[in-house]
């Protein structure tokens, strides 16, 4: 079996890489026909996604690569795979958003990867305002928020809303990623996240620390 | 070596040959609202501060470039979208003006003169360029054609666009290039004496570089071929390392390089063909210590300097507002310090 899904994520990579609709779609149903729905999202989808996360952090992988993989994926996962069938995780309340900002590439691609890995995240929007943010976060008994953002001065309202989570007694974990993080690698510290994404992709892993932890 | 004006020392670099030290731009669009001590938006409002602001900071620095860029958004506003103004940032643009693959067919170039941010634009330059003739270049961005629909429609949709509706694409260009031309050469009438085309959707950090062929290379390819001057093309931070020959084949003179990229392999493969402008870190600019800033300085110029070619700035073709003039005055420094030609002190 180990083989068979080796050379299954291969050339689910390679289809993705090349953005091939109907290669990919081939390919998982074919899975599909042969392995649980478990196996499928967890041993194929799932490490192939982290694999072009981790590629687009080195610079080998596009970003449009990496977010067209993640669409072709959410449409295989709502034309195969209907929702009674996923597994979703038990887990407390996360909720994603771009902060400030209206561009929502990342916040997209960190919502596609943690729902082929089992996370449901409640959409928080984008260009939302600290205030819109921290109320709707303690409304929602949000646990895990992930923020994406793309200007410098997005990313130092972070602080303002971990501040005024704290003033409120609500201890939630924030997550942040997006350009100004990736350029300056202690920008997340500065502004009081708990952890930085390198890649969109990044938000799975982060996150299943964050809930052991 | 007798001292060159800042824009002979620019056209020396830019024949890839040394001039007398190695070109300084700070590209600054905020900093002249500190220097003024206004508002973001009270600094944009009217040409003439943008004119004083530009002039001091060219002065303080030491600077060998005026920057005529006000805001990437003011784009989106002769589009009619909206411009959302902060304290301490860039001018961002509001919600996408494209809602609908339907706009894209109904869409039709804004005219520059019928846009008042634009024509603020131009006559700041217009300004600019009669305090400083032909002394100081006056650099005038613009984003690409290829570029401007990640404001205009959302980066998200836009990918979308390029991957899956190519015909719809094509019609979005073939409008935006004819408002880039105008926008442009309206920009080098008033005296610019170089666009900085904006390009970073060109970038292999943003789409691999099959795709740019067949798209973001194309569209330059037309464009700057329609342009009244002289170009360099910026990819705001992303990486273009393996798009160099297909870059140089644009007819742009100048790339705007990434703090991401391998400088020295970036100068051969550019050599005699593209000069290069960067690449420091601006992000992390905001916390450099003096002598951060003389050993970053130090160690671009030692790896693209030599020959010519080369024009130190920043690596996004902005310099954040939190940037503190210490630093700033620190890096004009160690260019005045480090980059005087011939380059001697490196070892060989």
């Amino acid at each position: 079996m180990d083989s068979i899904i080796i050379s299954y994520k291969n050339n689910l990579l390679s289809s993705l890489l090349q953005v091939d609709r109907v290669a990919v779609r081939k390919l998982v149903v074919e899975a599909k026909e042969q392995f649980s729905l478990g196996t499928v999202i967890e041993e194929l989808i799932s490490p192939v996604m982290t694999n072009i996360g981790d590629q687009w952090a080195t610079g080998t992988v596009s970003l449009s690569q990496l977010y067209m993989s993640g669409r072709l994926v959410e449409d295989l996962l709502v034309t195969l795979f209907p929702s009674t069938e996923i597994q979703f995780k038990k887990h407390p309340p996360i909720a994603s958003a771009v902060l400030l900002d209206f561009h929502v590439l990342g916040k997209r691609i960190v919502d596609n990867s943690m729902r082929v890995a089992g996370y449901k995240v409640q959409d928080f929007g984008s260009g939302i305002t600290v205030d819109k943010l921290v109320q709707q976060t303690i409304e929602n008994d949000i646990e895990v928020l992930l923020l994406s953002v793309l200007m410098l001065p997005s990313a130092f309202r972070v602080g303002d809303v971990k501040a005024k989570l704290q003033e409120a007694g609500k201890d939630v974990k924030i997550c942040v990623g997006g350009a100004p993080f990736r350029f300056d690698k202690n920008l997340w510290k500065e502004v009081n996240a708990d952890v930085m994404g390198e890649s969109a992709t990044d938000a799975v892993a982060i996150v299943q620390k964050l809930l052991k932890g | 070596m007798e001292t060159m004006t800042s824009l002979q020392r620019v056209l020396t670099t830019l024949s890839h040959k040394e001039p007398d030290r190695v070109p300084l731009f700070l590209l600054f669009t905020m900093h002249g609202a500190k220097e003024l001590g206004l508002s973001i938006r009270e600094y944009f409002s009217k040409p003439e501060n943008v004119v004083e602001g530009q002039l001091r900071l060219l002065k303080k620095y030491r600077n060998d470039a005026i920057y005529a860029f006000h805001y990437a958004s003011v784009e989106t506003e002769a589009w009619g979208g909206e411009v959302l103004f902060t304290e301490d940032g860039p001018p961002n643009a509001g919600a996408p003006i494209i809602t609908c693959p339907d706009d894209i067919k109904k869409l039709k170039p804004p005219k520059v003169s019928e846009s008042p941010a634009l024509l603020r634009v131009l006559k700041s330059i217009e300004l600019l360029k009669e305090k400083v003739g032909d002394t100081v270049p006056i650099i005038a961005p613009a984003m690409s054609p290829f570029s401007l629909p990640v404001i205009q429609m959302g980066f998200d949709h836009y990918i979308e666009l390029i991957y899956e509706q190519p015909e719809l694409f094509q019609q979005l260009m073939a409008v935006n290039e004819e408002f880039h031309v105008e926008w442009s050469n309206a920009q080098l009438a008033a005296g610019a004496t170089a666009i900085c085309y904006f390009d970073p959707v060109s970038s292999t950090s943003i789409i691999p570089k099959d795709l740019y062929l067949k798209t973001g290379h194309a569209v330059a390819k037309r464009t700057i071929a329609r342009l009244n001057g002289p170009t360099a093309t910026h990819f705001a931070s992303g990486r273009c390392l393996p798009l160099v020959d297909d870059i140089a084949e644009t007819g742009t003179a100048v790339i705007g390089f990434s703090t991401d990229e391998d400088v020295p392999a970036l100068k051969d493969a550019c050599r005699g063909k593209l000069t290069l402008l960067g690449n420091l870190n601006g992000i992390e600019m905001r916390n450099w210590s003096a002598d951060d800033a003389e050993r970053i300085v130090k160690q671009v110029i030692r790896e693209a300097g030599a020959g010519g070619g080369f024009i130190l700035s920043d690596n996004h073709g902005e310099i954040p507002y939190q940037v503190p003039d210490d630093v700033l005055l620190a890096i004009s420094e160690a260019v005045h310090k480090w980059g005087n030609y011939p380059l001697d002190w490196i070892e060989t």
